[in-house]
């Protein structure tokens, strides 16, 4: 995977989020997907009524823990390349560039 | 910062199904108030809307009522009777076998105990991974950790000196060495049960429960004498291990832990238990097994008031609401035509599915972050909730037996377009259609076999039938050879077997042998059930196969969207007029639907027809979907081998068939081979060519004119 850490990868990914990627980027989303789950992010939902991205717990059952909020939904480009640069962090074990 | 939306509101009914004029016991727990609101309601509408959906009842139960903060007692153990035998002031020899496979679980975990807290007798596991031997307030530990999923012979010594030891040893070859511990232990037995896999505190509760296997476990006195063994090898199905020993008391086995399963003898010369019990002597004790909740009822809830449905009791507590589902049947002599049979089995695999949070395949399907709503959260987060049958133990191994009696979260009538959620499509496709209808579960043929059927013309499946038991398959099968009519509106139906012991019909248990889209699998030498001792896995490979019953059977599966259906040249054939009338034959079939995101009523989990897989040679193959996506892949059981064509946008075999075929008696079955097709009754406020086939087929199948085969 370390073959994707590619600054234009992360440009592209945040200039459009959403739709067609280029096939390198799909590569390397398709890679961030399938790494294992524990320590990603998930959205949850806060009791204050916003969505909250939460870390996956490493012990399988045990609390998750927020991480980035509040956002009003899940579907906008902020909240989907903020979802990004904490799978960037996982994979590569840095921020993103 | 906020906090993350759970639940708080829990509940369980039990049973799930009953005949009008049975009672139904609720158990409800809320954390927040000290009360809870009690309505019934009957579900007669799909997730998206839930305010005309469930229809509040008049009911007598129907009211406020005391809530109380309730936990749930997981854990699995076993408890020996308290005994003056096992007193033993002359000195005592304890060995047994075990299999740690937790072992650095952080905290103490107990293997034999028995006396309260710091009294008495305490075999177990440390924090760190070293097994110990307390003796009163001496402990006697080893000096390493232990390795996890490894066997041990352990001895425990003690005797009137004073004296007390303890001896670790490996089995098998070329693993680490022995480890030895002794000194002065000032012991005095303790009275109350022995305990295995578990011990009691200070405060009388159960607790430091036991992550794994124990084998042989055998208690001698000072000379020698076997005073007491349990025996584990025996009789399976049963909560009971019979005592030996000149005390011959036997053990009790709390929360069903998991048996069946390969000792520390087990050397892959026998696959069965029943082929050399020996070999299958030990007993996996987790910590999250949960057999009974064990709550007090709250409710007992008439049903005499009720006629045939899907019910719910509809909780509400310091503003959440909570959705508790249960069955109402007909009496016998008072069936209507059609019934609708609820797939119980499948609610019940599924219940408390973590695979979110546990499994990358949520997401690699999904193509999106994954998103936990309240139930999704608090799944992530309890594991005394007990796994599903899709998810590991907390000691990654897999989950093989699952039980009603407790709060399944994701079994509810809202939100969640899966098992139930999805079948409330076709539900309430019937209620707008004004077809009259009863609803049966798959516990009830299970249990009563064809009588559960007997009176009913037509049967409909849900959108996801995927567990089946021997006696459910036998009874569809006396169902089908009498003239039943059979509509399978589903995909990856008929697929794995289920068996349930017959003292305790709310365990569940499935071993995912061999092969098959399966997200857990069985340990090797795990293969047949504890309940019944059948060999387990998949249907089509113990010689049922699912095309055999109703025409067709898993193909292979996909998640982003579902595809239309086109009609075969043998739709224009006049045995299946019917089905199609007043449908165009010339356009796609089902181009819409709420699954994924572009919709498609075949989807998600697709089945095909194969004559060579037993599809009766006179079924007509009514109509096939494609293309599917390249997201889509053909289940493990349909290749032999990976490669590049095993994906939906170019596999010919990843398709979903629309089937029909007559049975003997003047019965028949309709096929369509797709989880996605309910979802595509919807449409148009359920007006549309899915819905409008789906009627057809109903309404010629409760029509008493019998079917006639084409021989």
């Amino acid at each position: 995977v370390r073959e994707f850490k590619d600054s234009a990868l992360a440009e592209e990914f945040r200039r459009a989020p959403r739709g067609e990627h280029s096939p390198r980027l799909s590569r390397l989303l398709t890679m961030m997907q399938a790494t294992p789950v524990a320590g990603k992010t998930a959205w949850v939902l806060g009791e204050d009524g916003a969505y909250w991205l939460a870390r996956i717990p490493t012990e399988p059952r045990t609390t998750l823990a927020l991480v980035s909020g509040p956002f009003e939904d899940t579907e906008g480009d902020v909240q989907a390349i903020a979802s990004f640069e904490e799978r960037w962090q996982a994979v590569f074990g840095e921020a993103a560039p | 910062v906020t906090q993350i939306r759970t639940k708080h509101v829990l509940g369980y009914c039990d049973p799930w199904s009953v005949v009008v004029g049975e009672r139904v016991s609720l158990h409800v727990s809320s954390e927040r108030s000290d009360e809870f609101h009690l309505e019934i309601v009957r579900v007669e509408g799909d997730i998206d809307d839930v305010d005309s959906s469930e229809r509040p009842i008049p009911h007598p139960a129907s009211g406020t009522y005391p809530a109380h903060a309730r936990d749930l007692p997981s854990g699995s153990y076993a408890v020996i009777s308290d005994s003056p035998a096992w007193d033993l002031r002359d000195g005592w020899e304890l060995s047994l076998f075990i299999k740690p496979t937790t072992p650095d679980l952080g905290k103490p975990q107990a293997i034999v105990s028995r006396g309260a807290g710091d009294h008495g007798l305490w075999l177990g596991m440390l924090s760190d991974g070293r097994i110990a031997l307390r003796l009163g307030d001496r402990v006697l530990a080893a000096a390493t950790p232990l390795r996890g999923y490894a066997w041990y012979s352990v001895v425990a010594r003690w005797s009137d000196r004073h004296d007390g030891s303890l001896s670790v040893r490996p089995v098998g070859r070329w693993s680490e060495r022995p480890q030895e511990t002794s000194g002065r232990s000032r012991y005095e037995p303790a009275a109350g049960p022995i305990l295995l896999a578990a011990a009691i505190g200070d405060d009388g509760t159960v607790g430091q429960h036991f992550n794994g296997c124990l084998a042989r476990v055998e208690l001698n006195d000072a000379g020698g004498r076997l005073i007491g063994s349990w025996d584990m090898s025996a009789d399976h199905q049963s909560a009971l291990l019979p005592g030996g020993g000149s005390a011959k008391q036997a053990a009790h086995l709390v929360n069903a832990p998991t048996r069946s399963i390969p000792g520390p003898s087990w050397d892959g010369t026998v696959h069965a238990p029943s082929q050399d019990p020996a070999h299958y002597d030990a007993v996996h004790f987790h910590v999250d097994d949960l057999e009974d909740a064990g709550w007090p009822a709250d409710v007992s809830i008439e049903t005499d008031v009720l006629k045939s449905g899907v019910y719910a009791a509809r909780l509400t507590s310091a503003g959440e609401t909570t959705t508790v589902p249960f069955f109402v049947r007909s009496p016998r002599d008072r069936r209507r035509p059609l019934a609708f049979l609820a797939s119980t089995a499948s609610y019940l695999a599924y219940g408390n599915s973590s695979m979110p949070t546990t499994s990358p395949i949520d997401e690699i399907s999904s193509q999106s972050t994954p998103l936990l709503g309240p139930i999704a959260a608090t799944l992530a987060q309890r594991a005394d909730v007990a796994p599903s049958l899709y998810d590991v133990h907390t000691d990654g191994s897999p989950s093989y037996v699952v039980s009603r009696r407790r709060p399944i979260l994701n079994h509810t009538t809202r939100g969640y377009r899966w098992v139930l959620g999805a079948d409330l499509d076709i539900i309430a496709l019937l209620e707008r259609s004004n077809i009259e209808y009863d609803v049966i579960t798959d516990e009830d043929v299970h249990r009563e076999g064809a009588d559960a059927l007997a009176g009913y013309r037509c049967v409909l499946t849900g959108a996801h039938p995927e567990y089946i038991s021997t006696e459910m398959w036998d009874g569809l099968v006396d169902f089908l050879g009498h003239g039943g009519r059979l509509v399978y509106l589903g995909g990856n139906g008929f697929y794995w077997r289920v068996s349930h012991p017959a003292d305790r019909p709310w365990l569940m248990e499935c071993r995912r042998a061999e092969i098959g889209a399966r997200y857990t699998e069985a340990d090797m030498g795990s293969y047949y059930h504890q309940f019944g001792g059948q060999y387990g896995g998949l249907w089509r490979n113990v010689g049922r196969r699912p095309q055999e019953l109703v025409g067709v059977g898993m193909a292979g599966d996909g998640w982003d969207d579902g595809a239309p259906y086109w009609f075969n040249d043998e739709a224009r054939d006049p045995r299946v007029s019917f089905i199609v009338d007043g449908i165009d034959l010339d356009q796609p079939l089902g181009a819409h639907g709420k699954f994924g995101k572009g919709g498609g009523a075949a989807g998600a989990e697709i089945d095909r027809a194969d004559f060579a897989l037993g599809t009766p040679p006179h079924a007509v193959i009514v109509a096939s979907s494609g293309p599917h996506s390249a997201s889509y892949f053909q289940a493990p059981e349909e290749t032999s081998f990976l490669h590049a064509a095993n994906s939906g946008d170019v596999a010919p075999m990843l398709r979903a068939d629309l089937v029909f075929f007559e049975t003997p008696g003047g019965g028949a079955v309709v096929s369509t081979g797709s989880i996605a097709w309910a979802a595509s009754l919807p449409t148009n406020h359920y007006d549309n060519d899915v819905a409008r086939l789906t009627r057809n087929v109903i309404q010629r199948f409760i029509d008493a004119e019998p079917f006639t085969a084409p021989w």
